[in-house]
Parts: C-alpha cells; sequence; structure tokens
C-alpha cells in the first residue's frame, strides 16, 4: 500500500478531471437544448421556448397536459395531473411557438392539432426538471438541521458549532421565481386595454375566476376595432404575473374574427395581466387586460408530512450528540 | 442556620428549574425555527419568508 501511496496526487487529479466532466455532461442534459423544446427538459420556474414546423397554415388545438407529478412527498405537487393549457391558434406559415413557465417537475405532454384534419399533428412527452438550487438547498438545509440537532444533543455552546450551523444556514438561496409575497405590488409596464379606438376585452364579458394550478380557466379575448371584431390580425400574447414583472407563458398567432383562444391554468395564484401586442392596419398596439387567479393554499397534512421530514435530520443529530456527550 | 438552608433549597432549586428550561429550549428551538420559517401562516411572516418558503423541494407555499 504505502509502495503505491507516491500514486495518491494522480489518482487525485484524474478524480478531480473526471469529476469536472461529469459536472459538464450532467449540466448540458439540465440544460442542452432539444427538437422542440429548450432546454429540452425545461426547469421549473424558468421560462421554456417551444416551436414546431407543422408545415401547413390553419387552425391548430394546441394544449399541454401533465400526465404525473414527480414523488409528491418529496418534490411538492402545485399543479395536480390534467390539462394546463388549452387554446386553438391560427398559424399562416404552420410554425407554433409558444414559451412557457411551469408550476412544478413532472412528466408532461404537449400536442400541436390541425383543428380540420386530426391527423396532421405533433404529440411530445417532455420531463419538467427540479431547478439545480432546490438540490442544493436541500442538502444545506438538511446539513443544517444535523448540526443543529448535534448542537443542541450534545448542548455545547462551543462558539465553533454555532459558526458551522449559521454559514450553513447562509449559504443557502431563496428562490425568487414566482415569488408574490410583497403585499401586491406591482412592477413593470402594464398597459390599457383601449388605444385610440382599438380595444380588447373579455370574450365572455368579465375576467375568468378560479384557482391556479387547477382547471384551466376561460381567458378568451376580443380584439375589436370601433366597436367591431378585428377581422384578422397577428398577435403575440404574454400572460404577465405582475408580482414579479415576468411572462409566465407566450403564445403567437393570428386572431380571426379578433378571437385570442385561451384556456390556461397559470402556476401561481396572484395577479396577472394579459398582454397583447398586434398590428391592425399597420399600426402596432400594445394592450392588456387584468385578472387574478385564487391561491391554492397548503393542507395542514402536506405542513405536517414536510414539517416531520425535516425533523428527521434534526433527531438524527440529536441522537448523535447526546451519544458524542456520554462517550 | 435555617435560613442559610432555606436560601441554599430556593437556589438549588431555581437552579434546577433553569436546568430544564434550558433543556426544554434546546429540543424546541429549532421546531420553533422551522414553524416560524417554513410554516406559520401569519401574513407578515409570510411575506417576509416568501422567496426561502420556494427555496427547497419539500415545502409547499401557495
Amino acid at each position: 500500500m504505502t509502495k503505491l501511496s507516491w500514486m495518491l496526487p494522480l489518482v487525485l487529479a484524474g478524480l478531480v478531471i473526471a469529476s469536472g466532466f461529469g459536472f459538464v455532461k450532467y449540466y448540458n442534459g439540465y440544460e442542452g437544448p432539444g427538437e422542440h423544446w429548450a432546454p429540452e427538459s425545461p426547469i421549473a420556474h424558468e421560462m421554456a421556448f417551444f416551436a414546431t414546423d407543422m408545415s401547413a397554415e390553419g387552425d391548430y388545438h394546441v394544449t399541454i397536459e401533465k400526465l404525473e407529478s414527480k414523488a409528491p412527498l418529496l418534490f411538492v405537487e402545485y399543479q395536480t395531473p390534467g390539462t394546463v393549457l388549452d387554446m386553438t391558434v391560427h398559424s399562416d406559415d404552420g410554425i407554433i411557438r409558444l414559451a412557457e413557465q411551469f408550476a412544478d417537475e413532472g412528466q408532461y405532454r404537449i400536442t400541436v392539432q390541425h383543428t380540420i384534419h386530426p391527423d396532421h399533428n405533433e404529440v411530445i412527452d417532455f420531463t419538467v426538471q427540479t431547478p439545480l438550487s432546490k438540490y442544493t438547498n436541500d442538502v444545506l438545509l438538511f446539513v443544517f438541521l444535523l448540526l443543529a440537532g448535534l448542537l443542541s444533543g450534545s448542548r455545547l455552546r462551543g462558539l465553533a458549532m454555532i459558526c458551522l450551523v449559521v454559514t450553513a444556514s447562509s449559504f443557502a438561496q431563496p428562490q425568487p421565481v414566482m415569488a408574490h409575497g410583497m403585499g401586491g405590488e406591482m412592477q413593470g409596464v402594464t398597459f390599457a386595454n383601449e388605444v385610440d379606438d382599438v380595444s380588447l376585452t373579455w370574450l365572455q364579458g368579465k375576467a375568468p375566476t378560479g384557482e391556479a394550478n387547477r382547471t384551466p380557466m376561460d381567458w378568451r379575448l376580443q380584439l375589436s376595432k370601433a366597436g367591431k371584431p378585428v377581422q384578422r390580425a397577428a398577435y403575440a400574447l404574454d400572460f404577465v404575473h405582475l408580482e414579479s414583472g415576468f411572462a409566465v407563458l407566450h403564445i403567437e398567432g393570428v386572431a380571426n374574427d379578433g378571437v385570442i383562444n385561451l384556456k390556461y391554468s397559470p402556476p401561481d395564484g396572484t395577479d396577472y395581466q394579459l398582454q397583447v401586442r398586434t398590428v391592425i392596419d399597420g399600426k402596432v398596439y400594445h394592450l392588456g387586460l387584468e385578472g387574478a387567479a385564487e391561491a391554492i393554499r397548503p393542507t395542514n397534512g402536506r405542513k405536517w408530512s414536510s414539517f416531520l421530514l425535516m425533523m428527521i435530520p434534526f433527531l438524527i443529530g440529536m441522537v448523535w450528540g447526546w451519544k458524542r456527550k456520554r462517550s | 442556620m435555617g435560613i442559610t438552608a432555606t436560601v441554599g433549597q430556593q437556589a438549588a432549586s431555581q437552579s434546577s428549574a433553569m436546568v430544564w428550561l434550558e433543556r426544554v429550549l434546546w429540543v424546541s428551538w429549532v421546531p420553533l425555527v422551522l414553524y416560524t420559517v417554513f410554516f406559520a401562516s401569519i401574513p407578515d411572516v409570510h411575506d417576509g419568508m416568501h422567496p426561502v418558503r420556494h427555496s427547497t423541494t419539500i415545502v409547499q407555499c401557495h
């Protein structure tokens, strides 16, 4: 063994280089683009971009369904399995483009189907991944709880131990995305629903009501000019989360008879503005309408299971510290 | 002599209470911190801690 000890630096160097390659391979898989989505496996709470070339003009029925949640005990299930997005989009060049921010991880399916020729379709199954920072935070929380348990178990009051606990807790990064805690403050630019004689209204006459992350709500919009539906207008729709100022859904298309046909279950219970950029008679208009989705509060069962999971490392640490003190 | 004994007993019972208080605090400080940071539904606490509640995979905010 001692004869081979001179090799140790080489082995260590090899291990570091191999782990570097391993990390790059993992990272490429984590954020690399795929055939239709970029990244190939969208990351929850981050915008993912989708495009497909259907090679024919027409109305397309676009749906996004959640097929399965990822281990709900360990990965909180915000969106229950079911339809997330259900809309008809007209495309003149056959290209369907959208961007979406998913509420949580799991197995999903996107379907793009021609409304007149249903056999002309594309069905793509994909996975939504957990953000890497959440794994890091989970590990740091585990270490914090283990050390806190050790401290309590041995009732040490040494400064070094407290410093370790505080250091471990300070490494964790808050998750700023979809944050909606600032008491309803609005940031960013919002638009009026009427500019000159062009207006944007709810097709059903009023803003929809319902819960986020559940059954899709009816967000259908009507574009009008001088009180009459616009016959035909290209549009880009951003579904903006008002408290963060970021869009959670972006979709492009052509509104026939001025209708933008959207049913959607937004990823967070808060205020939104549907911002439409459209070109009518050679002029660009930015119009907006505000609506809200209700938040779903965690159940007591969910709170308790999370709390008890967190108590496991604390209790392990306490027993460890207790035994260490006695021996 | 009697007075000294009484004072001694009082001091002993006080220090015993302090030991027990300390034990209870050592056991309960982490559950209290976890409850406040991740689960308390008081609006100001929720708003203050909101990004932290979203930072792990096992805590549900809303």
